[in-house]
């Protein structure tokens, strides 16, 4: 029982810092968002009226209270889920504005990752007991190449290929706009061709990490003591594998997907960045540039509740999976 | 075997034999080694000065240019293989701070627990949750001289070591265990010596898998951040001409081999780190070895 | 306008491209904005003699952009001007003025303004329009200050419609320099925005009420489409039945596609190289015009020495190559700037003939070199320029994070710079952060964007009136740079207080001559105000030959255009 208390004592602790640092670092660089808003209607090259300034500071509800007060009604706002409204899509609210986003993440980012993290695990451990050959060699010299291939630059080679010169696919987006967004199956088929190149962009690179990962760890764990004790023991190789092998290689596996899991609200930036596909990850990268504080601190809060929340999975998936672990923990 | 013959130094010697009969790592070494003459040598190798933009604008592929020309009038070969020397130092030097730092924080909380482990566990976990590519673009305009190196640097090392920590952390735990990690406490080794010498050469394989990718990450980071246009575009780097190749519409003007120049650069560069880290398996585990 | 010719090239890869592209032309359309293409010329007409729809660009600055019809709101859609009129357009190419929803107006004294409002004009909810509407308009802004992000309403005391035809605006103080403001005002309607219980929020999402040629068919965040509105008091001069705006990429690759394909109708999109990307795909249809702008200047912080030495701004105005900047910034697509703050040739009429080149200063570094060590600014041994302190000078050069264009200016300055031994670091903070430093005078060198419109007035006054600055640390309004002279103040009060522009010219060619003499700050060069277009469905846009309005006059583009009959 004191363990739990102890946890999730230290999950509000975290909670707090974190989103204490949310506050903080984006007013470090300090700036008016009323400004960043008013140029970016404007145009860079336009010249902004003062007038206008003060006029959509006013508008925005742009505080001017010192920052200590300002953090209070943040805490207090961010714990009764009173995020406020967007400055950048002001009149409208945060949690609207996020609402939209959020299932166009959930789908390409939750998809690709669960995929990503099965094949490349499964992959990774049989290739990790076939150490060796040449399926090894192969397998792992070509993921190896593909896997640092610049995320950006494949999503460009992509678009290039299969929406420019091809034009068998849309370029960008996530639906044609001929119909408004809604939960049909007409929309889905009109929305589909567009999760096409997203969801391949990420799926090429997406299991060579999870893939490398397990084969360096299960190769590591096998040839650790207890693995071949388990041999001299005459275990069969299959066995040994799963039972010792796998079990220990995937933790750092598992750890990362949790955490990976947690972040899914944050998306991946860059691609739905180079795609403008309609998630949160694109989302967090205008409020950042806007500084667009009360949309900007409403994602952050968001990422960081599910890394946490992944956090404390994680650390129960440890106990479960090596009972070494769950000794010292115990202990 | 015993703890003492896991010690790298105590085959120092042995170690570059076992890398270099490793063919892949032998390959990684040998790219690796290409691109950082490539780096050293660049002035001598570039057939221009990349700052030179005297040429015509978007010439095609020639003998006079290898990947033609940039829409300002650079050549492109060149500004690739001065790019080599950003991408290194910016790797290396923000790979190395990265990973110190996620040693000391990793391993310390691992290894000592309680309290130690609770507030560096808790760091960590706060540099977890912010996510790291808005922190990037943040901090990018928050530390001093923006755009420079050194900030792009900065950044990178900032955002780039929790991950690793808790992975060195999560390891240590299922090694703390271990009879003769137990056994070398018991007989009343101090805690930096069990950390360093117990403890550190059965993770060698993980602190440099880590480092290699720190690198890597480093390498890709920087790139992703020049891509999209944070920091100074003005910068020679592998990034820098990805990003002016889009904003230029290199695409739309089928100047494609600046698309493909500096993006296969940063993989294989990166491809050779990876292939390093193949023979570092071998290093720790020598049933690995390749005969 | 845009005489020059594109700076030639070597273009071995043009023929090879185009090949591709026109590859890529047929295979296309599977993408994009649902497959529209581009057709053949006639294709769109219909039965009544109209086009049935032309695809314009962007039209929110929001990546997911949400529905927003009040004109007044900082985050409105773009394409308003759709739905709502203003009272006057003002040309933004030759200044002139285009009666709207108003027929005529008279300054009665400097501070009260009589409008005359159109008759038999029509809300687009069947309402009769009248002057009280526009005096509800002007009320409305006065009193709510978080509505006014155009600035209308500071000093405005009342709007009262005297008659259905007449409204009578009263100022505090003499406004005749701001009655493009007045004039330019988009008019709502009184019996929808009277019942509104916070006009700051409301969105008018459900039914936005205007007088406009258009009204809206409907809104997703990828699509606005608008339909002609036949109701409009100026139905017959518009030839489109639907405008379909659409939401333009982050990276803007795939709009350079699309309109490289011809998808688009017109777009105001900046495109490199435009004439083989896009001219040469359909040299027949697809053209542009990409007129002058408000001038892009160098900023000095005038409270820091030396740029508080006229002699030391003198000899750097003349050792800045300007030309490369516009290669560098501009793709060659913009013109160096006159040193006079005038958009010319547009402006050319206010251009004080005395003044040498229309005020475009030469790039001379061996005068600047000679000016400078005259000026008691010498070169050490070690070639670098030393201050009056004997200090070597080192500045640094702040431009917003990304605005690449503006980086590789500030960078050829550097060399400049650098050139005349005087040390100078780019640095690129977030645009809010540059911002802040440049109104509160944070900075050594930067680029600011001022003058360009048709009010001189507010040309000289914003960058140059010292009531628009503040001491150091403090934020200024418009002059960052912060100049305070006595001589300039009264020009500009004398400016202010006339409404007659033969009574302005002598005193705005005084206040060139500041700008020529003191050199207060630098402009550049002219931002480019990007418009493409294609003659295959409809032709009569402005263009270089026909600069019938200006690029951002779309209340009268809209209404001048013919259909291609095929």
């Amino acid at each position: 029982m004191a363990y739990f208390a102890r946890r999730i004592g230290f999950f509000l602790l975290t909670l707090w810092g974190a989103v204490t640092l949310n506050f903080l670092i984006p007013r470090l660089s300090g700036g008016d968002p009323a400004q960043a808003i008013l140029q970016r209607i404007a145009g860079k090259e336009a010249r902004v009226d003062p007038a206008q300034l003060a006029a959509v500071r006013a508008m925005l509800g742009v505080p001017d209270e010192p920052l200590w007060r300002q953090y209070l009604d943040y805490l207090g706002n961010m714990a009764t889920g009173n995020f406020g409204v967007s400055y950048t899509y002001f009149p409208y609210s945060v949690s609207e504005v996020i609402g939209e986003a959020v299932p166009w993440t959930i789908v390409l980012v939750g998809v690709t990752l669960v995929l990503s993290f099965v094949i490349g695990t499964l992959l990774g451990t049989w290739v990790a007991w076939r150490r060796g050959t040449t399926f090894d060699s192969v397998l792992t010299v070509t993921s190896a190449f593909v896997g640092t291939l610049p995320f950006f630059w494949i999503a460009l080679v992509l678009i290039y290929v299969f929406a420019i010169t091809l034009g068998w696919l849309p370029p960008s987006g996530g639906y044609s706009g001929l119909m408004e967004p809604a939960p049909t199956a007409a929309f889905v088929a009109d929305a589909w061709p567009y999760f096409i190149l997203p969801a391949a962009a990420i799926m090429i690179t997406g299991p060579i990490g999870w893939l490398l990962g397990m084969r360096n760890n299960m190769v590591q764990s096998l040839g650790e003591d207890f693995a071949r004790f388990g041999r001299a023991k005459g275990l069969s190789n299959r066995r040994l594998a799963i039972a010792y092998g796998a079990r220990v290689a995937i933790l750092p596996n598992v750890t990362g997907f949790a955490l990976a899991l947690g972040g899914l609200i944050g998306g991946t930036v860059l691609v739905e960045q180079t795609f403008n596909y309609p998630g949160t990850g694109r989302l967090l990268l205008e409020a950042v540039s806007n500084k667009d504080y009360p949309l900007m601190q409403t994602i952050f809060l968001f990422i960081a509740v599910g890394v946490l929340v992944a956090n404390l999975v994680a650390d129960v998936l440890y106990g479960v999976l090596d009972p070494r672990a769950r000794r010292k923990e115990a202990a | 075997m015993t703890a003492a013959a896991l010690r790298p130094r105590a085959r120092a010697p042995q170690w570059f034999t076992i890398l270099w009969r490793n063919k892949k790592a032998r390959f990684g070494m040998l790219l690796l080694l290409a691109f950082v003459l490539l780096a050293l040598l660049a002035p001598v190798i570039a057939p221009y000065d990349p700052r030179d933009r005297s040429f015509a604008g978007g010439l095609p592929p020639s003998a006079a240019h290898w990947f033609g020309t940039t829409g300002k009038g650079y050549d492109v070969a060149s500004q690739a293989i001065f790019g080599a020397r950003t991408s290194l130092v910016i790797g290396l030097v923000a790979g190395a701070i990265a990973t110190a730092i996620s040693l000391l924080v990793g391993m310390t909380a691992g290894y000592l627990g309680g309290m130690v482990d609770e507030v560096l566990s808790f760091a960590t976990n706060l540099a977890l949750v912010v996510p790291a590519l808005p922190l990037m673009i943040t901090l990018a305009a928050y530390v001093p001289g923006g755009g420079s190196e050194w900030m792009v640097i900065i950044v990178i090392s900032i955002t780039g070591w929790a991950g690793a920590a808790r992975l060195k952390r999560a390891q240590i735990l299922t090694l703390r265990n271990r009879e003769y990690i137990q056994a070398a406490r018991m007989a009343g080794d101090g805690t930096f010596h069990v950390i360093f010498r117990e403890i550190a050469p059965n993770m060698t394989s993980l602190i440099v898998v880590g480092f290699i990718g720190a690198v890597g990450g480093a390498i890709g980071a920087e790139a992703g951040l020049a891509f999209l246009g944070i920091g100074n575009p003005d910068t020679i780097s592998w990034g820098t001409m990805l990003y002016w190749a889009n904003t230029d519409g290199a695409l739309l003007t089928g100047a494609f081999a600046r698309l493909v120049v500096p993006g296969l650069l940063l993989a294989l560069l990166t491809t050779a780190l990876t292939f390093v880290n193949f023979g570092v398996d071998a290093l720790s585990n020598p049933h690995l070895r390749e005969p | 306008m845009h005489a020059r010719p594109r700076r030639t090239r070597a273009r071995l890869a043009a023929g090879a491209v185009a090949a591709a592209l026109a590859l890529t032309a047929c295979t296309g359309g599977g993408g994009g904005g649902g497959g529209q293409g581009s057709g053949a010329p006639g294709d769109r007409l219909t039965d009544e003699g109209r086009v049935s729809h032309l695809v314009l660009g962007d039209f929110s600055g929001q990546t997911n952009p949400k529905a927003n019809y009040n004109p007044f709101s900082a985050t409105a859609l773009g394409p308003l001007w759709t739905i709502y009129d203003q009272l006057y357009v003002i040309n933004t190419y030759d200044c002139t003025e285009e009666p709207q929803l108003a027929t005529g107006y008279e300054w009665t004294s400097p501070t009260e303004l009589r409008i005359t409002t159109r008759e038999g004009v029509t809300w687009n909810d069947g309402e009769p329009f009248t002057a009280r509407d526009v005096a509800f308009t002007f009320t409305l802004l006065r009193d709510n200050p978080a509505l006014d992000t155009r600035g209308v309403a500071p000093g405005l005391v009342s709007a009262e419609a005297t008659s259905d035809t007449e409204v009578v605006l009263t100022f505090e103080q003499p406004s005749y320099s701001r009655s493009g403001m007045y004039l330019q005002t988009l008019v709502v309607a009184e019996h929808v925005w009277a019942d509104v219980e916070d006009p700051v929020t409301f969105t008018a999402e459900d039914a936005a009420v205007g007088t406009g040629a258009f009204t809206v068919k409907s809104f997703n965040p990828q699509r606005f489409t608008v339909e002609r509105n036949p109701d409009s008091w100026r139905a017959d001069t518009v030839v489109v039945d639907e405008l379909w705006f659409e939401k333009a990429d982050a990276g803007g690759q795939v709009d350079q596609l699309k309109l490289a394909r011809g998808e688009y109708d017109h777009n105001s999109m900046y495109v490199p190289d435009i004439e083989d990307t896009y001219v040469a795909k359909d040299p027949e249809h697809h053209h542009y015009w990409f007129p002058s702008g408000s001038p892009i200047s160098l900023f000095m912080n005038l409270e820091k020495a030396p740029f508080d030495d006229v002699e030391f701004r003198r000899a750097i105005s003349v050792g800045l190559d300007r030309v490369a900047l516009t290669e560098d910034a501009g793709s060659g697509y913009v013109e160096v700037a006159s040193q006079t703050l005038l958009v010319l040739p547009g402006q050319a009429d206010w251009l004080d003939p005395t003044i040498p080149d229309e005020g475009v200063l030469p790039y001379d570094p061996d005068a600047a070199d000679a000016a400078l060590t005259a000026a008691g600014y010498a070169l050490d041994d070690a070639g670098r320029r030393l201050g009056t302190d004997g200090e070597p000078l080192r500045f640094s050069f702040i431009t917003p994070q990304g605005w690449s264009d503006w980086t590789a200016a500030a960078n050829s300055l550097k060399e400049d710079f650098d050139a005349l031994g005087i040390a100078v670091t780019v640095e690129t903070p977030e645009f809010p952060t540059l911002e802040q430093d440049r109104l509160v005078g944070n900075f050594d060198m930067t680029f600011g964007v001022r003058a360009g419109q048709c009010s001189m007035f507010q040309n000289y006054d914003e960058p140059l009136g010292s009531a628009n600055t503040a001491p150091i640390g403090e934020r200024a309004t418009t002059n960052e740079v912060r100049w305070s002279d006595a001589h300039t103040d009264d020009l500009l009060a004398r400016l202010a207080g006339t409404p007659d522009a033969d009574e302005q010219k002598p005193i705005v060619h005084q206040l060139q001559q500041v700008m020529v003499d003191q050199v207060p700050f630098i402009p550049l060069w002219y931002g480019g105000k990007w418009f493409e277009f294609t003659t295959k469905n409809v032709t009569g846009w402005p263009s270089a030959e026909d600069p019938h309005a200006g690029p951002d006059n779309q209340h009268l583009i809209f209404t001048r255009l013919t259909p291609v009959t095929g």
